[in-house]
């Protein structure tokens, strides 16, 4: 079972940081349930990088939540496991999918362990205190430091994203930043207590494009520093190119394929990778015109039975897939896809994959 | 998060097509028709205006009748069940008069056997319907004597045609202020916010300073100085015009920050561009495009002037007896004791706040609809 | 911040002086001038009119000189604390006014902190509890808050009391204090009459500021920061009072800078209803009996009461919104 989604073939459990399996995540509202995140399983490892990549509405950004259980009061984790191992020597793994969303446990985890930054650099800080304030708070929580000692790492922190004059800076409030150093800041935010998984949910949507660049290689450049992994969510392929040893395609809910990266970009099998690569603009590709997904994801109250992608899908086979969920195929060691253009999953490969 | 999950979403296609299809208006009203509390509202408000309109048609007495021999009667209910069973034509009961042997004063008190059925369409005393028609047909009557089913005041006049006379005009006041508003605050916001620079700043500045004085005293420093020898129209217009004297403000407010925002808008740039005059800019293109935003800011200043003019009555700085509004009505209240003993005396408040809860729910309706490219979870 | 309190103070001085201006237009309003009214009155009332001291008056307001002239007398020994001459009472004005406005301020003050914790309270649980039983409940009990006048408020909460338990509310002291001097006894007993009159006055002001701190909230709970706050490890109810409920604040307490008029209009309507021994009485008996140095002073002095609560206001809200500090 773990074999099929253990990312790079080298890696034993001792470098396995996060796992989940199976997870689910609902939203109740007035007009229904929405699956939001309806059986994912993938597997994170220590200093690597995961890219995540879909669509609005894919269930992305829920998957990233729910590992922190920051879902929201009307998001529940109603089935699956999220098994975060603590200790690189190994030891019990804490499921994170059973704590109480708001108890002691998860909230060690969170900041400490796990660090998230979000899309948006303008609003994920609270205007009326200074940058400082907000950075030093989580060193105060989680190191137990002194305020003096605590600014002085903030500072620490700060001068690592590459901020001028970190000891003004940390002074500033947040709307007296640019959007660049406000995201370079919120990094730091993020890496104050030196997690050792940072879970970065588009974080260069909303700059523009040479500061997206800049921020993407600070990130490396830290992750080089530091050792942590980094789980990157974003709609597009070329950050993930750029980024990830390993992909997750996800597609209302699901993953629908899971890749070591250059594997992924050689030789994409779903479907809906291929038409998620032929919306990228290349040079000199030669071909004319760039093609839309037809038509667009489906009312999320509503998913359609059997492989949900069907309606969109240019090579779906009738009495098949709009009947029978599709489940994860095997291609190669490092490559698998939820398709029936490659056999029936589960039996077929004989890998015992039930999810 | 769920916000994202719920764009672009195939099955709401037919519906956003029609989205931009709709006018304004009718976005609106759909909206509108989603606060049932509004809708509620605004039917209460239909009611109440109509029973302003036709009072004299409603109100089974005189209102300035009085009857020596009733005084401070109490309500008589209106009955369906009685000694007898169960009757369709709805009955009162008469009074008893006795006279009390300590205060020696007159003590009414239901008669159980004098049963008085109510009788529909009957005659009464003459009136103009509409200020139209001569006629003397009220809604409801018993045959013999008079129905007091609110009680009576201290004169003998019936609460309940006194409410009903007051309703016209205490909701008219506020009708008739909130228009007085409205064009001082589209002239003098539009004039703020479509000029700018000095001339918004010295409007403004004015505007907070009127804000920041307390509008009662104001209000009672202003109406004490309308002569006591006018006749009652004139009062009435009088306090009228003072209660919009402060009430502009804010609606030149709402118009100011909607001018503000309009300015820059393509359209109205497009019709500059185009050569049109800026008076022309203004009514033909700036006003219908924040109309729904004023008509929610109208109704919403609406309640301020109703207790307004009833607060200034009670303290009899506002209107005065003989005219009859519910404030002129609650002057009658001001004694404890009196209030104690006959506290019936306190029903025209039940009005004032079913009336102005009625337009706050109106106006709260209003000005979610008023946004209808807004979000839609309202 | 220096330089917002010294500019936003330099503001008040033209706030201050239109206000002035209006208050002396309503002095000016009743026809003919003060003293013929007086000497008018005097007669009525069969008592020997004392030309001398007639021609004194005079002389003091000039008032048989142009009215621009007779404002600048009227804010000139304004400014020095004379504030005119009631002929009604026949004394000072600044004699009968100081103790009605002290205790204007301390009911006014009152019922504003009473409306501060109550809305805080009830606002903060209804925006972290949306539609509950208790929010509802919070909801329909603030509109009727909202839509019901002061003064009738009163009326009905003076006639509950006088006819359920046989008590005669009103007033702000009981009858052995009214006359009696300052001690904490006075103060203590004043404590024990304040609430009904803080209830009055601060109902309608704590249902909209329940109103607003709700509204507030609910949006600031749906802002990403919040988010962002809780995973970095910080408790929930530390991050509602550190983050949202203190940006929700913001506008809450610009709210309550706007909401002294209100606050003062209530008191004085109240205050007449009540009868308490604050501005209301004395302000609308100087109005009917056309006692206008009595009546403009009333209403030049609670302008400007609110004029200096609203500056205390934004004061703090510069204290507690960084970004208004430095724009």
């Amino acid at each position: 079972m773990q074999l099929i989604l253990t990312g790079l073939g080298e890696v034993d459990s001792v470098s396995k940081l996060l796992e989940v399996r199976n997870l689910k995540t609902h939203f109740e509202t007035e007009e229904g349930t929405v699956k939001a995140v309806n059986g994912v399983t993938f597997d994170i490892h220590r200093g690597q990088t995961l890219g995540v990549v879909g669509e609005s509405g894919c269930g992305k950004s829920v998957t990233a939540q729910s590992i922190l259980r920051i879902e929201g009061a009307r998001g529940k984790i109603v089935e699956g496991d999220i098994l975060f191992y603590p200790d690189p020597k190994g030891g019990d793994p804490v499921n994170i999918a059973k704590l109480d969303s708001d108890g002691q446990e998860i909230r060690a985890i969170r900041g400490k362990e796990i660090s998230i930054i979000f899309q948006e650099p303008m609003t994920s800080f609270c205007p009326v205190y200074t940058i400082g304030n907000q950075i030093m708070e989580s060193i105060i929580l989680h190191q137990k430091a002194e305020a003096l000692q605590a600014r002085e790492r903030a500072v620490e922190t700060l001068r690592l994203v590459g901020i001028p004059k970190p000891e003004e800076r940390i002074d500033e409030y947040p709307h007296r930043l640019s959007g660049g150093l406000r995201q370079r800041a919120m990094i730091a935010m993020a890496l104050s207590c030196h997690p050792q998984l940072l879970i970065a949910d588009e974080p260069t949507t909303a700059l523009d494009v040479t500061i997206q660049a800049q921020i993407l290689e600070l990130m490396r450049e830290l992750q080089r520093e530091m050792g942590m992994a980094i789980m990157l969510i974003t709609h597009s392929l070329g950050v993930i190119a750029e980024m990830a040893q390993r992909v997750i395609v996800m597609y209302l809910g699901r993953i629908v394929e899971d890749a070591e990266v250059n594997e992924l970009f050689d030789n994409p099998k779903h479907p809906y990778t291929r038409a998620l690569m032929y919306c990228v603009p290349r040079l000199g590709s030669g071909i004319e015109r760039l093609q839309p997904i037809l038509g667009s994801v489906p009312d999320p109250y509503n998913i359609p039975t059997g492989c949900s992608f069907y309606p969109r899908c240019p090579e779906f086979i009738e009495g098949l897939c709009d009947v029978e969920a599709p489940t994860p195929v095997k291609i190669s060691e490092n490559h698998s896809v939820s398709c029936f253009l490659y056999g029936k999953g589960g039996a077929a490969d004989g890998s015992g994959h039930t999810d | 998060m769920t916000h994202d999950d719920t764009q672009n979403i195939p099955g709401q296609e037919s519906k956003d097509h029609e989205i931009y299809v709709a006018s304004q208006w009718t976005l609106m009203w759909r909206r509108f028709r989603k606060h049932r509390m509004a809708m509620v509202a605004g039917v209460v408000l239909i009611c109440i205006y109509l029973t302003g309109a036709f009072c004299e048609f409603l109100a089974p007495n005189d209102p300035n009748e009085h009857n020596t021999r009733l005084v401070y009667a109490p309500p008589q209910r209106l009955r369906f069940v009685g000694e007898e069973g169960f009757s369709l034509r709805p009955f009162v009961y008469g009074y008893k008069s006795q006279r009390d042997p300590v205060t020696l004063q007159r003590v009414h008190t239901i008669n159980k056997e004098d049963v008085r059925p109510i009788r529909f369409f009957v005659r009464g005393h003459s009136y103009r319907l509409l200020g139209l028609f001569e006629t003397d047909i009220h809604l409801f009557g018993i045959d013999e004597g008079k129905v007091f089913l609110l009680g009576t005041d201290r004169l003998g006049r019936d609460m309940l045609s006194r409410i009903l006379y007051g309703t016209r005009i205490s909701t008219s006041i506020g009708l008739i202020g909130v228009f007085f508003s409205l064009i001082l605050g589209i002239i003098i916001g539009g004039i703020s916010g479509y000029y700018g620079g000095v001339v918004d700043t010295v409007i403004q500045r004015l505007i907070e300073v009127l804000r920041s004085i307390p509008t009662i005293p104001l209000w009672m420093g202003l109406s004490a100085a309308l002569p006591p020898h006018w006749p009652p129209l004139r009062v009435y217009f009088g306090i009228t015009i003072i209660l919009s004297l402060i009430g502009w403000t804010g609606l030149a407010r709402v118009v100011r920050s909607k001018f503000i925002s309009l300015r820059e808008e393509e359209f109205v740039m497009a019709a500059k561009i185009g050569g049109t005059k800026e008076i022309r800019i203004i009514t033909h293109h700036m006003v219908p495009s924040f109309m729904s935003h004023i008509i929610a800011s109208v109704t919403l200043s609406i309640p301020g002037m109703i207790l307004g003019e009833t607060s200034l009555s009670f303290l009899g700085l506002g209107l005065r007896s003989p005219v009859i509004s519910w404030g002129v009505l609650m002057q009658e209240a001001q004694n404890v004791q009196t209030v104690a003993l006959y506290p019936w005396l306190l029903l025209p408040t039940v009005f004032v706040v079913v009336t102005v809860l009625a337009f706050n729910f109106l106006g709260d309706g209003l000005r979610d609809a008023a946004d209808p490219y807004g979000s839609w979870g309202g | 911040m220096t330089g917002y309190v010294l500019r936003r103070c330099l503001l008040m001085i033209p706030t201050v002086f239109l206000i002035s201006i209006i208050s002396f237009a309503i002095m000016q309003l009743p026809p003919g001038d003060f003293l013929t009214n007086y000497m008018i009155q005097l007669e009525a009332s069969g008592q020997e009119v004392d030309q001398a001291m007639i021609e004194a008056l005079r002389m003091r307001y000039g008032l048989d000189r142009p009215i621009y002239v007779q404002y600048f007398v009227w804010i000139k020994s304004f400014l020095r604390g004379d504030f005119g001459f009631s002929f009604e009472w026949n004394r000072p004005v600044n004699q009968l006014i100081w103790e009605r406005l002290a205790l204007t301020v301390a009911v006014t003050a009152a019922t504003m902190l009473f409306s501060w914790v109550v809305a805080f309270l009830i606002g903060v649980y209804s925006a972290t509890h949306p539609y509950s039983v208790g929010d509802y409940m919070a909801t329909f009990v603030g509109f009727i808050g909202l839509a019901t006048p002061n003064f009738m408020l009163a009326l009905v909460l003076m006639w509950v009391a006088y006819s359920y338990f046989g008590q005669s509310v009103g007033g702000l002291f009981s009858a052995e204090f009214i006359d009696a001097p300052w001690s904490w006894a006075k103060v203590w007993d004043m404590l024990k009459h304040l609430w009904i009159p803080v209830i009055v006055i601060g109902t309608s002001g704590t249902a909209g500021l329940i109103r607003t701190l709700r509204a507030n909230l609910l949006d600031e709970l749906n802002k990403p920061y919040v988010v962002t706050a809780v995973a970095k490890g910080v408790p929930k109810m530390r991050v509602l009072f550190k983050y949202p409920v203190r940006l929700a604040l913001i506008p809450f307490i610009s709210t309550v800078g706007w909401s002294l008029p209100g606050l003062i209009s209530g008191e004085t309507i109240t205050s007449v209803v009540l009868s308490l021994p604050t501005t209301g009485p004395l302000l609308l008996r100087a109005l009917q009996s056309q006692d206008m140095y009595l009546a403009g002073s009333f209403i030049m002095l609670l302008s400007i009461l609110t004029v200096i609560g609203t500056l205390i206001s934004d004061i703090l809200l510069a204290v507690t919104d960084p970004r208004i500090r430095f724009d």
